[in-house]
């Protein structure tokens, strides 16, 4: 082999090994943050490079049944749906904050559960395919949700975007207007006094 | 015609940049209708927590029960609460509700910007009990209505079930707490857990209690910064160097420098650790079920070298909902915002409160205690009954001095200086 | 004037004017006021009075030992932007421009990836990468095999800068390997082939031909480096707690936001707070004006 390939051939393996392990260092904690979001806040304490379980395999998750009170926030209008409910609450996922909580109809349970008093407790799996679907599903995006529904991300997104569409707008605009006043113009001395230099 | 046409533009131009500018303002007056009264209100929390949760909560309801009145609060939480109030008072625009309170934290900014409203003509006695409400300025006045009793900063959180199951139980002494060193050691936990990162802990959650014990006098800092007692007393000196010992002795550890708020209490709910130390606010955020019902919040056990005040907790005057002086100023804004104080602490959001593990105990009169309360809430009633209360020292000490404290405490702990230069560093730096 | 030109002035005021009234209302007006209020003992919630104090707030400022502190790390971020982010910006740019390796187009994003998000998410990143048994202190456990062992830069002041150094270097080393990778790709391949035929070896092409032909835009690079690094908040107070860890990476905009808005003992906080940031803006047009007479001297 000659020198020249020999050459070509370190040039190339270094730029690999450059490049691969920047882009491992920048990937990975972000890596770690996304995975992490999907999981509980115990969880994270409990085994910090865990992948997400909790959330996820929660067919069997236990739910206690709680009595109305005022920080357990509907999340239908009481005014005028007035079907009854079964609230539950979660006693694995932040338990007793009332975050994750649901409002179940109670015409839509088997009659059993639908008589369950405050403090019974149930698992999942007993509910009807379609509710546990449900719950199940809004498990797995638990941060996600509370991110959106109680953080108000929606709100802030659309602020975001105003934010940067207007100032971008007026930035050019303005920069535009500016510029080929002061170029193409022609008040030399005026130009000068405005930019300053 | 080339002409005219770039004439039409420039001013088409000028015009819509004129118009975008001023669109925030108009949009900000229409929203609020014209005879609706505005209250503008400073609210204290997050999204995720429960005050925040809470606050917002409660503003929605109150607004349906209330058409005429708008509530236009900002809500931030930590460190930011605080910067957004000294930016608003300065910049002039003095919300006219806001969470406050009487203190060298909580209420300098108010103070300094003459915005301390006295409540007192305006407190119903039927409703509050105001044997309950402390006196904040030199002629008695009220500044705020507090949400509970005094706030217990320096709590000794113990988790039952663990302590027993290494074969102790509670604490009488320091020493039977360094007896479980090993024990808990070999089981993988931590003593006790502080979230020693957050330099304010130290200062309000242990050294509080630490320098009235070594003093032996409950007012120690207050009369620390008035001149009396000097921070580099002995008995400071003391103190501070007990947190070594306590590092020494293995009941404190020395990375608990590098745990914040948040991982403290989520370690003791995690059961990673016999003890925790926090204010009495952190009741509430304890998630794991099982923990809390085992929890058992102490004063902290007799220290070796205890000159008095066995058994005490520092606790500082709760902070709360008040109307600042520009609030007060316009009789509709004032008349709102006291309904809406009203609202806020109504006995059944008390009780929530109380349910909560927000508040120690409530301020009202004929407040029925609802007799299922979570274990963990009647243990902090017991605390507050029977431990006598003493200086928290943020109260009375603030700016760089009290800086300085905490980051000194932080700096003994993690083996970077000593008691004596940080003691005498505080002392150089207090203005009195 | 010729009476055409006189014709075309509303235009030209038209165009210039909005630009220059708010430029004259957000900057010039705020650097007059902080100047003025920097000598002043003025706090605006004692009502209107004020005394003319002199240099009173400048003579605190450097008797004090943090304004100091502030400074050098202030100077090692500054030094971590100009000699981290930008050489090594440019280094995988030329082994981009280069067509060293494949995917260049996937590396190209990875590297920028950081720069999308907000410098507050990234700082709560690090700051939860760096806690007591967290993902940087757990893989020291794995490694040395001591269970107890932990991170522990962030709580001295001689190494704080390390960890936080890198994080500033972890965000922006992207912006300007796009930078560069831009102003390399408009540069005529042919020169670069002609220079081969000629012999040129690779490290001839690179300092004889490439680094030339890019001054200007590391001169350009350079400033916004030392003008970022000297405004920047956001990361290094969101990475670090309140208390002992931001004591230890004081920079200067962090000391002058503490004495300005949390010093509640001095009356005179917010002149004070003037008189730092007054103190930020010329220490940054000191290192922009010798950074471009480096430039005017290499060239």
């Amino acid at each position: 082999m000659d020198l020249e390939k020999t050459k070509a051939l370190t040039g190339r393996t270094i730029a690999y090994i450059v490049l691969v392990s920047w882009a491992l260092i920048t990937i990975l904690p972000l890596f770690w943050m996304t995975y992490s979001s999907f999981k509980s806040n115990e969880e994270l304490t409990r085994n910090i490079y865990a992948f997400p379980h909790d959330l996820f395999s929660n067919a069997e998750d236990e739910y206690v049944v709680i009595a109305p009170q005022l920080n357990v926030i509907p999340d239908y209008d009481p005014e005028t749906d007035l079907r009854e409910r079964l609230i539950i609450e979660s006693v694995t996922i932040s338990p007793g904050r009332r975050l994750m909580v649901y409002f179940l109809v109670k015409e839509d349970l088997p009659p059993e559960i639908a008589a369950l008093k405050p403090g019974d407790r149930l698992v999942l799996s007993d509910l009807p395919a379609g509710m546990r679907r449900n719950i199940s599903w809004k498990t797995m995006i638990f941060n996600y949700r509370s991110a959106i529904t109680r953080g108000g991300l929606g709100q802030k997104f659309i602020n975001s975007l105003i934010y940067a569409g207007v100032s971008t707008f007026l930035i050019n605009l303005l920069a535009l207007m500016t510029a080929f006043a002061l170029s193409k113009m022609q008040f030399r001395k005026i130009s000068l006094a405005v930019v300053g230099s | 015609m080339k002409k005219q046409g770039m004439k039409i533009f420039i001013a088409v131009l000028t015009v819509s940049v004129f118009f975008a500018a001023s669109l925030g303002a108009q949009g900000v007056q229409e929203a609020a209708g014209p005879e609706q009264v505005v209250v503008k209100a400073m609210a204290y929390g997050d999204n995720s927590n429960q005050e925040g949760v809470n606050w917002v909560r409660i503003v929605d309801s109150f607004e349906k029960a209330n058409p005429d009145i708008d509530i236009d609060y900002e809500m931030l939480y930590d460190e930011a609460y605080h910067q957004k109030v000294v930016a608003r008072l300065a910049s002039g625009d003095v919300p006219d509700l806001a969470y406050m309170g009487a203190d060298a934290r909580w209420g300098l900014p108010w103070k300094e910007a003459g915005q301390q409203f006295d409540h007192r003509p305006f407190i119903d006695a039927d409703f509050y009990n105001l044997d309950l409400i402390p006196p904040m300025g030199l002629n008695g006045e009220i500044y705020e209505i507090p949400l509970g009793t005094s706030n217990i900063t320096t709590v000794l959180y113990m988790n039952e079930n663990l302590v027993n199951s290494l074969g102790f139980s509670a604490p009488e002494t320091y020493e039977d707490m360094v007896a479980m060193v090993p024990a808990a050691r070999a089981a993988g936990l931590e003593v006790v857990s502080i979230d020693g990162a957050d330099g304010w802990a130290w200062g309000s959650c242990l050294m509080s209690t630490i320098i009235a014990r070594m003093s032996g006098d409950p007012q120690w800092v207050s009369k620390a910064v008035a001149g009396i007692n000097k921070f580099n007393d002995k008995a400071m000196v003391d103190s501070l160097s007990f947190l070594t010992r306590m590092v020494n002795d293995g009941v404190i550890s020395s990375k608990s420098v590098l745990v914040d708020y948040g991982a403290n209490i989520s370690n003791f709910s995690n059961e990673k650790a016999l003890f925790m130390v926090q204010g009495q606010w952190a009741a509430g955020g304890i998630e794991n079920p099982a923990v809390s019902e085992a929890t058992k919040m102490l004063a902290w056990p007799k220290l070796p070298g205890e000159k008095g005040t066995a058994g005490s907790v520092a606790a500082a005057i709760q902070v709360g909902y008040g109307l600042t002086k520009n609030g007060a100023s316009d009789p509709a804004v004032r008349d709102a915002a006291l309904k809406f104080i009203r609202y806020f602490y109504s006995h059944e959001e008390t009780t929530q409160r109380l349910r909560d593990g927000a508040i120690v105990a409530p301020i009202l009169k004929n407040f029925q205690v609802p007799d299922d309360l979570p274990t963990i809430v009647k243990e902090k009633v017991i605390l507050a009954q029977s431990a006598m209360t003493t200086d928290v020292i943020d109260a009375y000490l603030s700016g760089a001095a009290n800086d300085e404290l905490n980051t000194g405490m932080q700096k003994i702990v993690s083996g970077q200086s000593t008691a004596k230069e940080i003691a005498d560093k505080v002392e150089s730096l207090v203005k009195r | 004037m010729k009476k055409r030109d006189l014709q075309a002035l509303p235009a030209y005021i038209a165009l210039v004017a909005p630009a220059l009234i708010i430029y004259l209302f957000i900057i010039a007006y705020p650097i007059f006021y902080s100047v003025w209020l920097s000598f002043t003992d003025f706090n605006p919630n004692r009502g209107g009075s004020w005394n003319f104090v002199g240099l009173l707030q400048y003579r605190t400022m450097f008797t004090d030992p943090n304004f100091w502190h502030a400074l050098k790390n202030n100077l090692i971020v500054v030094g971590v932007s100009v000699f981290g982010q930008i050489p090594i910006g440019f280094i995988l740019a030329y082994l981009l421009f280069r067509k060293m390796v494949k995917w260049g187009r996937f590396f190209q994003i990875v590297v920028f990836l950081p720069h999308f998000l907000s410098t507050i998410v990234i700082g709560i990143l690090w700051k939860r990468m760096f806690q007591a048994d967290g993902p940087v202190s757990r893989m020291i456990q794995i490694f040395s095999g001591d269970p107890m062992a932990q991170f522990e830069m962030m709580l001295y002041r001689e190494t704080v800068m390390i960890p936080i150094g890198f994080a500033l270097i972890w965000i922006y080393t992207g912006l300007y390997m796009i930078i560069f990778l831009a102003n390399l790709q408009k540069i005529n391949e042919n020169l670069i082939e002609a220079a081969k035929i000629d012999g040129a070896a690779e490290s001839q092409i690179f300092f004889r031909i490439i680094v030339p032909m890019l001054a200007g835009t590391i001169l350009v690079s350079t400033i916004l480096a030392i003008a970022g690094s000297l405004r920047g908040f956001d990361l290094i107070f969101s990475i670090t707690t309140q208390g002992l860890q931001r004591s230890n990476a004081m920079v200067l905009p962090i000391f002058m936001y503490q004495s300005a808005f949390q010093d509640y003992t001095n009356s005179m906080r917010f002149a004070y707070g003037a008189a730092i940031s007054n103190i930020i803006v010329v220490i940054s047009l000191i290192l922009i004006a010798f950074s471009r007479f480096i430039g005017r001297k290499t060239e």
